[in-house]
């Protein structure tokens, strides 16, 4: 027995001085991008949501450089999937990833991935990407080629000819929708992550106000009011009667289906769901049947959820990087354009024109964003939990606004703790 | 070298593969990896350092892990009961050699070899609240809806699933009785119900044991049907362990996932190891 402790003992002190395989360190300034690319083959991590988009823009980079490109899908939930397989050293050429600052501190970029601040294609970044998008410590680990996602109120015309630009008219609009027989909110209780949506979406009056800054400098706690008030007010919608009978297991193409149909009046989304509608029916039956609100607890301001940026990793090997380091000049200059056409989205960069196929209600959705929106969801230093899961148990009654609000301060808490967080 | 030296050397021989294997790819590998439940191992941090049982600690303050643990111990029992009751019908069903028991059997086994989620997808849209189980019988269950009969639900759609083994083994097990056996309690005059009472069921007792044991560390590893079908809601009520442990290790947390694996093993040999000696005791000779 006491041989196999030592052993045991033996084998976790030979880890602990062997290192986190995810550690690297290395110091290099940005590669300069290569000219001549033939028989380089990069690869690239991406999720299985990515759009046709990304498809031809590999192609049309083959094409112009005569390099390769190994796309490694990664199956949901890809950003976890992405995570164990950079758990365990190995790196690709490039990563399609999430944004976010808490998952961006995941990957140690500062020892993990180039910097790219300062690059050209970081200046021509719309939406406050630059400053908000895969940004850790102020240095920008990312190139988004898309516009972000942005949270909001998608509205039947016919249905909510006046949509609610804050909660009290949410709440009034809900019992006149109820009124006519049709169902004013849907949401897919059994899918769990859409439930997340309108408490982002409620809570970012106050996050913009300074309530983020605070979560993250741990001066104040996820059981703030304004969070545990956002949380009694869904739960109250859905005692009310507001959202779709079968919330508790209701599923996101349920969601969809129902809306297009014109069974449910309003559903909080992202603007992601833009391009299902789209291949569903088509951008004229949108433009005459679907509308978007900003929608917060005061105010109508928007707030973008999360997007995808190109990340490029220090791999060691310099013919690789330097064709890493064409790849991101080539789609963010020569081939970006035929890159948004083909995504029939609006350009994440300036001085590239919108598709006409972009639907009036996504515009109006860029538009809020640009005017007066924030990207809160982007910047949390840590993790928050299964928020998801904290919801559903909110839905079905086994726990309490305010044990929601106390689940997400402990996740929150432990997550700041592991992260070593200042202040925490 | 005397005869019984070179029965063991020629015993050992034929285990020595095995063994290699298994250590290589499973022991090795498993201390390995249980080693990094003592450490900090996270997605967060450059170094891995010791930390003692700082995970276990943590663990036993989080509520979730009783939930868990709570649910896992649920879904294993109900599964390891209707798994067996089932496959047990089904043997004695179709126990004699015949074609239509032939085709009977083949049919009972393919779920066996659907993917468990394809099996779950299907089940979760067959169950959904207007789905087409409470259509056709007119009702209106949710059956995936509910915090205490879910779990339920979908460990009965594990022991759906996974019924045939059960089954095959026990058809195999019933085989293996000797005829005589059968034919001289029915020359005593034995009922059907008192042949299986008596001598079927004692003489089957090696495969019950089996099926058991087997079933119930397979319940107690579960996480892709109830991925499929509930994703652990409503709320974690059908959270099973393996999915806390996935959960954690996709935050970053890895030593913590780690240290939650090492405790469901634990768990799963302080069952199963006591069920197995007590099944064994049962076990009589033909």
């Amino acid at each position: 027995m006491k041989r196999t402790l030592l052993s045991l003992l033996l084998a976790t002190t030979l880890l602990a001085s062997c290192g986190n395989p995810m550690a690297k360190t290395e110091s290099q300034s940005f590669p300069q991008a290569a000219t001549d690319l033939n028989g380089v083959t990069l690869t690239v991590w991406q999720s299985n949501t990515l759009q046709a988009g990304y498809k031809s823009l590999f192609a049309d980079f083959e094409k112009a450089t005569g390099a390769k490109i190994r796309p490694e899908i990664f199956p949901d939930p890809y950003e976890s999937n992405l995570l164990t397989k950079w758990a365990t050293g190995t790196r690709p050429d490039l990563m399609i990833f999430q944004s976010t600052a808490s998952f961006m501190r995941r990957l140690d970029p500062a020892k993990n991935l180039y910097d790219l601040t300062g690059q050209d294609f970081v200046a021509k970044q719309r939406f406050g990407l630059a400053k908000t998008a895969a940004v850790l410590d102020g240095k920008n680990y990312g190139l988004s080629l898309e516009p972000p996602s942005v949270f909001g109120l998608w509205y039947n015309k016919q249905l909510v000819p006046k949509p609610p630009t804050n909660l009290t008219e949410l709440v009034s609009t809900c019992k006149t929708i109820k009124r006519s027989g049709a169902t004013p909110l849907y949401d897919a209780g059994g899918d769990q992550w859409t439930t997340q949506i309108l408490p982002f979406m409620l809570w970012t009056d106050a996050m913009k106000a300074g309530l983020q800054d605070k979560l993250n400098d741990n001066q104040a706690q996820w059981t703030d009011p304004a969070v545990v008030d956002a949380l009694k007010a869904y739960k109250s919608l859905v005692t009310e009667g507001c959202f779709n009978s079968n919330l508790k297991t209701g599923t996101y193409a349920e969601q969809q289906e129902k809306f297009v149909a014109g069974q449910v009046a309003m559903i909080p989304q992202g603007t992601w769901i833009s391009s299902d509608f789209v291949k569903s029916v088509g951008v004229a039956t949108m433009n005459q049947n679907m509308g978007w609100q900003a929608l917060s607890t005061t105010s109508p301001t928007a707030a973008y959820s999360t997007t995808f940026s190109v990340q490029m990793p220090r791999t060691g090997n310099a013919k690789q990087e330097q064709a890493a380091a064409a790849f991101l000049k080539f789609a963010s200059g020569a081939g970006y354009q035929h890159f948004v056409d083909v995504q029939k989205q609006a350009p994440a960069l300036t001085g590239f024109t919108t598709p006409s196929e972009v639907p009036a209600a996504t515009q109006a959705a860029y538009a809020a964003l640009e005017s007066d929106g924030t990207s809160y969801p982007q910047l949390f230093a840590a993790d928050f939990g299964p928020f998801p899961t904290y919801m559903s148990k909110l839905i079905n009654g086994s726990s309490t606004p305010e044990q929601v609000a106390a689940d997400l301060q402990a996740a929150w808490a432990k997550s700041a703790k592991t992260a070593g967080l200042t202040g925490f | 070298m005397t005869t019984s030296l070179r029965a063991r050397a020629g015993t050992a021989g034929f285990l020595l593969p095995a063994l290699v294997v298994v250590a290589v790819f499973y022991l090795v590998p498993n201390l390995l990896n249980f080693a990094l439940a003592f450490t900090d191992w996270s997605a967060y941090k450059d170094t891995i350092a010791f930390t003692g049982l700082a995970n276990f600690r943590e663990l036993l303050q989080e509520g979730a892990l009783s939930t868990g643990l709570r649910v896992t111990v649920i879904y294993a029992v109900v599964v390891m009961i209707a798994q067996n009751l089932a496959g047990l019908l089904l043997a004695f069903a179709l126990e004699k050699p015949s074609r239509v028991h032939a085709f009977f059997r083949a049919m009972f086994f393919l779920p066996v070899l659907i993917s468990p989620l394809a099996a779950g997808y299907v089940f979760k849209a067959l169950l959904a609240d207007d789905g087409p189980l409470n259509r056709a019988a007119g009702i209106e269950v949710s059956w995936l809806g509910s915090t205490t009969w879910t779990i339920v639900v979908v460990a009965l759609v594990n022991a759906w699933k996974f019924m045939g083994v059960n089954m095959l083994v026990y058809i195999a097990g019933l085989n293996a009785i000797p005829g005589e056996l059968l034919e001289s309690a029915r020359t005593d005059g034995a009922s059907r119900w008192r042949t299986i009472r008596s001598i079927q069921l004692p003489l089957l007792a090696p495969a019950i044991t089996f099926n058991f044991v087997t079933t119930l560390i397979g319940a107690f590893n579960t996480f892709d049907i109830v991925f499929a079908m509930t994703n652990g809601g409503p709320g974690d009520s059908t959270q099973v362990l393996n999915m806390f442990i996935q959960q954690q290790y996709a935050q970053g947390y890895y030593g913590y996932s780690i240290s939650m694996g090492l405790l469901l093993l634990l768990l799963v040999c302080a069952v199963a190891f006591p069920l197995l000696l007590t099944l064994r005791r049962r076990e009589v000779d033909a």
